[in-house]
């Protein structure tokens, strides 16, 4: 069977539901569903919600950023500067304001996830184990 | 956005007139050297002209016209010169019909008396036609039934779902008869493909997989690929001729009008020419379109409906030939190609083969072992089977709190073979529709059908071998894939 799969597009959605997860926006894999799920497979124990009267609160997960450590990781991806000919213009993609990525072509999710991601998000994460 | 798409779509012309150019420019140098090597040339080219319907004639006979120069004394401009790069600025600065109605109007009397330059775009574009290769229209059912050719050619309606194959006016009802509903636009791959072989340099690029096989031991191309090496073991024949074509198809949805019409859909499927060097083999000029097919809702499941023309082509490329003229070695040749290979994203994969791409049975290459389960409150079905693929000891296989709170004994299953899937689905009764739904759930088609397609039921006749069907395993096919016509698919 000679059926091949389109690798950049596949590429592409992986980084963006990275990034948005990161980033908590658009398509982000992270939420109170998501967080029941693991409770149904009792698996995670640390990331179950708990509710607490009315509210029900979702742990901080490894991967999520404060709203100061977002804006630091935008910022960084903002200032970004490559040479010529190696993604496009990613600070057009980035806006600062409401911490949201978008726009980004599959040539610059393939840069991000291959080289960007791990210098942006450098320090960011408090080490968990 | 719009500024940006009628930009791109200039320079498409852009280039694809200055191909046009070329491709004329190579053949009369071609034909001009061919007069002066004498004998045996000239009866090859009359082998050809046999060959060749009443265009090639009629190309040649607007080749020699298309040269005479513009006025008797003009050194710098031919006709045809002339035209194309009085077109391409039209083109390439969106100049409107009348205004470049007007242009033509007006050139004509600032040059020398008995010039040859056409007075109307009108006249222009009839001039160029025979320098295009031409598509064909072919009317299609509305529900993505059947398309209006061959034996149903001649219909009205459709013969499955009695659609109309015209359009109505929706005011009086009165059905305006020569107005198709839906229009199949097709590009036939042989004779451009016939035509690349024409001009010497492609000629000679169209070898290049047979002399630049990589040896360092990097994939530059996709003839070092596996799937490439397979089919040359197979068919040592076809692999043994230089200028058979190694083809890839791939298809995506496209929606053209963007803001205006986010809903429509229309699908090109695009052949790829894996014989050319990797710098060339992806260019957009190498990129052919073979098929247009209109939206306004996406083929789905029915693709294969569509596809009947273009793979009607590949299998005569295959199994009989056309026979080509080379302009590298000045010899004719039979041509045949093959198709290596469908690319397309995941939702295109299943419309493509034919299985299902979600659900229970989701992974194409786990089939009916794969493991999932629903997760209730994301409310979809995940596949967790990752670590099938460990060696059995593997120390994550028994970790249960790193993964989904299970210990993993499973081993990995093997891949259905092309020919195991197609002997499954021997008996499969394709039943294409693409019913637009009005708020209506869609009824469940069953598997097997009593309604049958004639030209299934032939070809299942052929051979009696009974073959045990594994009924959970046909449940994840949703079609007998037409790619399966394709003699070579199966391997």
């Amino acid at each position: 069977m000679r059926h091949n799969l389109d690798v950049m597009h596949v590429e592409k959605n992986v980084a963006s539901s990275i990034v948005s997860t990161l980033l908590h926006c658009g398509k982000s894999k992270d939420g109170l569903n998501a967080r029941k799920d693991l409770q149904n497979l009792g698996i995670r124990k640390d990331l179950w919600p708990n509710s607490q009267g009315k509210r029900t609160y979702l742990p901080a997960a490894p991967w999520s950023l404060s709203k100061k450590e977002k804006k630091i990781f935008c910022k960084r991806l903002f200032d970004f500067k490559g040479p010529d000919g190696y993604c496009s213009n990613i600070s057009r993609g980035v806006s600062l304001d409401d911490c949201k990525i978008s726009g980004l072509k599959s040539h610059d999710y393939h840069v991000l996830l291959q080289q960007l991601l791990p210098v942006a998000l450098r320090g960011l994460f408090q080490s968990q184990d | 956005m719009a500024s940006g798409e009628g930009e791109s779509t200039t320079n498409q012309w852009n280039d694809e007139i200055l191909e046009l150019y070329k491709a004329a420019e190579y053949f009369d140098e071609e034909l001009a050297t061919k007069g002066d090597l004498g004998e045996p040339q000239v009866d090859d080219l009359a082998e050809i002209a046999e060959g060749e319907d009443k265009r090639e004639d009629d190309f040649l006979a607007k080749l020699k016209d298309a040269e005479t120069p513009l006025y008797p004394s003009c050194l710098n401009h031919s006709k045809l010169s002339a035209i194309v790069s009085l077109f391409r600025i039209k083109t390439k600065n969106g100049l409107f019909d009348k205004s470049f109605n007007e242009l033509q109007e007006t050139l004509p009397n600032m040059l020398p008396q008995d010039n040859v330059l056409h007075t109307s775009l009108y006249d222009v574009k009839k001039f160029l036609k025979i320098f295009d290769m031409g598509y064909e229209k072919i009317h299609a059912c509305v529900n993505d039934y059947c398309l209006f050719r061959k034996k149903y050619k001649k219909l009205d309606k459709c013969p499955k779902c009695n659609a109309s194959r015209w359009k109505t006016n929706i005011h009086t009802g009165e059905v305006k008869k020569g107005v198709p509903q839906k229009v199949l636009r097709y590009f036939p791959i042989i004779p451009r493909l016939k035509r690349m072989f024409r001009t010497e340099e492609m000629a000679k690029d169209l070898r290049w997989h047979f002399t630049n096989k990589s040896c360092v031991g990097k994939l530059r191309h996709p003839v070092v690929s596996v799937t490439w090496e397979k089919m040359n073991d197979k068919y040592p024949s076809f692999a043994a001729k230089e200028r058979n074509l190694r083809l890839g198809l791939s298809t995506d949805g496209f929606n053209p009008f963007n803001m205006k019409n986010t809903k429509y859909s229309c699908w090109p499927v695009l052949l790829v020419n894996y014989n050319l060097p990797p710098d060339l083999c992806m260019k957009k000029e190498n990129i052919m379109l073979s098929l247009l097919i209109p939206g306004p809702h996406q083929p789905g499941n029915s693709i294969d409906v569509y596809l009947e023309p273009l793979i009607e082509d590949l299998i005569h490329l295959w199994k009989n030939g056309e026979v080509t003229y080379d302009a590298h070695s000045k010899t004719t040749f039979t041509l045949k190609a093959m198709l290596l290979w469908t690319i397309s994203d995941f939702p295109a994969y299943g419309n493509l083969a034919g299985c299902k791409v979600k659900g229970k049975m989701g992974c194409p290459i786990c089939g009916k072992n794969t493991d999932s389960f629903w997760l209730k409150f994301s409310r979809k079905h995940v596949f967790m089977c990752h670590r099938k693929g460990l060696a059995p000891t593997h120390r994550y296989r028994d970790k249960k709190t790193w993964f989904d709170g299970k210990a993993e004994h499973g081993r990995k299953a093997r891949i259905l073979t092309g020919h195991e899937v197609s002997q499954n689905l021997k008996t499969f009764k394709n039943d294409f529709e693409n019913v637009k739904e009005s708020g209506r759930k869609r009824k469940r088609t069953v598997c097997v059908d009593p309604v049958s397609d004639s030209e299934d039921s032939s070809s299942e006749s052929e051979e009696d071998e009974e073959v045990e069907i594994d009924l959970e395993e046909l449940s994840r096919w949703k079609k007998r894939s037409i790619l399966f016509k394709l003699p070579y698919w199966e391997v």
